[in-house]
């Protein structure tokens, strides 16, 4: 399966060590083309190996948490909703229709859950692991050659239609306990709905000062960032 | 040659983003960031002419690392392409809102990415 990308003739682009890649002006035929996409492929398949194996190993942490107490840890609920996310981006780059909607009903799940709109009992929660094994199931034909089959789509469309099921109830919409909070507006807007969700959440418990303590945590990391910017624009310029 | 900064957490969407933007009428260079917080280190070593960023990311989210250019004096004029899985209107209004000057959604058409990044890159003079 190719990467949707353009077929267009002429460039020619070399990756150096660091990330760093210097394309040419185009100046005639380009016989890396198909080169390209299969290494695009190859690192496709083999990232999608990675985020899927650390699906596995998180939902597991989860129903060890999961029966273990009441609460389970938000940052590992955000990180197998990241796997998902970017599994169906991914998928969706390659023309995989069937894994990118997969992945996308599973991302569903996991975004109610880390935002408080589908409970940790909900049987939505359950269907996780069915689901990534199917992912996994997929993706290991698709790395032997094959293509997913009529069968297999039409299984999956029923698997979702079972989410779909899963996850739907009403979404009580509570106060905006933002509005009141004494912070820069500008990092407000920067905030993803599940960091504002998490800030809600501390809010309601009554630990304002851990959210602040967050909140604070993040402005240093970009802090931290900009000094050393600043400290490497200094050596740059001035010694 | 101008150069463009990519920001995106997955090495294969890194790529694809590469990949997309060789056809480019002008050299290009491209420097790839794996997270927001490399994006920040990257940023002052060399005076890029773009930045295309995911949101989604571990670190620093793409509207922090948005927030952060536009408010920041020496990077507020670089434009600023947004390329999310997310297609909601939520994300695409606060990136906007924030001063992203294009918003993309996951998978993009290689020609949009293309035509979007030609016409952000007309308007700046190529560096040596």
């Amino acid at each position: 399966m190719a990467a949707r990308r353009s077929n267009k003739k002429g460039a020619k682009a070399s990756v150096a060590k660091g990330g760093v890649v210097e394309a040419e002006a185009p100046e005639g035929t380009r016989s890396t083309d198909d080169k390209a996409k299969s290494k695009d492929h190859r690192e496709f398949v083999s990232e999608a190996e990675e985020i899927l194996e650390r699906m596995f190993e998180d939902l597991s942490e989860l129903h060890e948490q999961r029966h273990g107490s009441d609460e389970v840890d938000p940052d590992l609920v955000n990180r197998i909703f990241r796997s998902g996310h970017s599994l169906k981006g991914l998928a969706g780059m390659f023309g995989l229709d069937v894994i990118s909607e997969l992945s996308h009903h599973l991302e569903d799940i996991l975004d109610g859950l880390r935002l408080g709109k589908i409970a940790l009992e909900s049987p939505a929660v359950s269907l996780l692991d069915d689901g990534v094994s199917r992912l996994a199931t997929m993706m290991a034909r698709l790395e032997g050659g094959e293509s997913t089959g009529g069968d297999e789509a039409e299984m999956a469309r029923n698997f979702i239609a079972q989410i779909e099921g899963a996850i739907a109830a009403p979404v009580v919409e509570g106060v905006d306990e933002l509005a009141g909070l004494d912070l820069d507006a500008s990092l407000l807007r920067a905030l993803t709905e599940y960091e504002e969700h998490r800030l809600k959440e501390n809010l309601r418990g009554g630990r304002s000062n851990a959210s602040a303590a967050r909140i604070v945590m993040d402005s240093m990391t970009a802090l931290a960032g900009q000094a050393e910017g600043l400290r490497e624009s200094v050596g740059r310029f001035c010694c | 040659m101008h150069r463009i900064l990519i920001v995106d957490d997955s090495a294969t969407m890194r790529s694809l983003l590469t990949s997309s933007l060789e056809d480019l009428s002008s050299p290009t260079k491209i420097v790839e960031a794996e997270s927001g917080f490399e994006a920040l280190r990257f940023l002052p070593r060399e005076d890029f002419d773009l930045v295309i960023t995911d949101i989604n990311m571990p670190d620093i989210n793409g509207l922090e690392l948005v927030s952060f250019i536009k408010n920041n004096e020496k990077y507020a004029s670089i434009p600023l392409v947004i390329v999310s899985t997310e297609g909601s209107g939520r994300d695409r209004d606060k990136g906007l809102g924030l001063g992203a000057d294009a918003y993309l959604v996951k998978p993009f058409d290689p020609d949009d990415l293309r035509q979007v990044v030609s016409d952000l890159l007309a308007g700046r003079p190529a560096q040596e």
